[in-house]
């Protein structure tokens, strides 16, 4: 018996990754590199805390809501050592996706109708939320 | 009697046929909901000195693809909150969507300290337009020279 192959898996895998609703990025700007912070993170917004040193850029997107939007901001946050998120703008897109749709349709010819469908593309609009913004450190006084 | 039953399945059916979901993402202490105005300031107006509560987005869809109920959204999220208004209001819209985001925000001390305070019962209304900008202080030049924007 042949083992079953693992191409089809991995095709899936990478076309998931392809699809991810949550995506988000950073680049350091800051001279000198922070490990990973671990510990709290606190989201702000419209203004800089005092005293704060900038690490880098952050941006992340996400049609999934807002709470897996703000946590991959911070995750990116987290990556650059920061520890304090400070969201810069957010702004919404509405995009339009091709999502596939099966349909069940009558068998001419074909004595069994069990099996019969036809799959086509339909658009869907989807609402993308976009939060671009830095990573700051502010130390313990 | 009768002509009223076709009536009521078609006001049924357009009641279906639009959808307003608003989510939130709380950023600091909300106050207690209440029923007063809430005033929206559109992004790149310039904001009073206040506090963010939390990302607020407003979703609306088909019949309620407009600006009129994703704003209503945000600011009855933004009255939920304790809010008094929601700034940087960014909107998007297509065939049968339309979303809006923005920060709900109360007023008090400016955490910025590059901010000018403003009197919070200027802004009472939310109709009211946008508090005036501090006046802008000349650049000093060195030459006594006009600067390059400056009216002839």
């Amino acid at each position: 018996m042949r083992p079953p192959s693992l191409a089809p898996l991995l095709a899936l895998l990478v076309a998931a990754q392809g699809c991810a609703s949550v995506r988000a990025s950073s680049v350091p700007t800051a001279d000198d590199v922070l490990p990973y912070h671990r510990g709290a993170v606190t989201v702000r917004a419209l203004s800089d805390p005092p005293n704060a040193r900038e690490l880098g850029a952050v941006e992340a997107s996400s049609e999934e809501g807002l709470d897996a939007l703000v946590e991959a901001f911070v995750e990116q946050v987290r990556g650059l050592g920061g520890n304090v998120a400070r969201i810069d703008t957010v702004t919404p897109v509405v995009e339009t996706r091709m999502r596939p749709t099966t349909q069940s349709v009558p068998c001419f010819g074909i004595r069994f109708q069990a099996g019969c469908s036809q799959s086509y593309l339909t658009p869907e609009e989807v609402a993308v939320v976009r939060l671009v913004g830095r990573a700051l450190r502010v130390e313990a006084p | 009697m009768r002509p009223a039953l076709p009536l009521l399945v078609l006001v049924a059916l357009c009641t279906g046929c639009g959808s307003t979901y608003v989510q939130r993402f709380v950023l600091g202490a909300p106050g207690a909901p209440h029923a007063r105005p809430v005033r929206t300031i559109l992004a790149g107006d310039p904001v009073p000195p206040s506090r963010a509560v939390a990302l607020v987005q407003a979703t609306g869809r088909g019949l309620n693809a407009d600006l009129p109920h994703i704003i209503a959204g945000l600011r009855a999220e933004a009255q939920r909150l304790g809010c008094d208004a929601v700034v940087q209001v960014r909107i998007a819209r297509a065939h049968s969507t339309a979303t809006a985001t923005g920060f709900a925000v109360r007023w008090g001390a400016a955490q910025d300290a590059t901010t000018t305070p403003t009197p919070a019962a200027t802004v009472a209304a939310p109709w009211a337009p946008p508090p005036p900008l501090p006046a802008a202080t000349p650049a000093p030049s060195g030459d006594g020279a006009p600067p390059p924007w400056s009216a002839p």
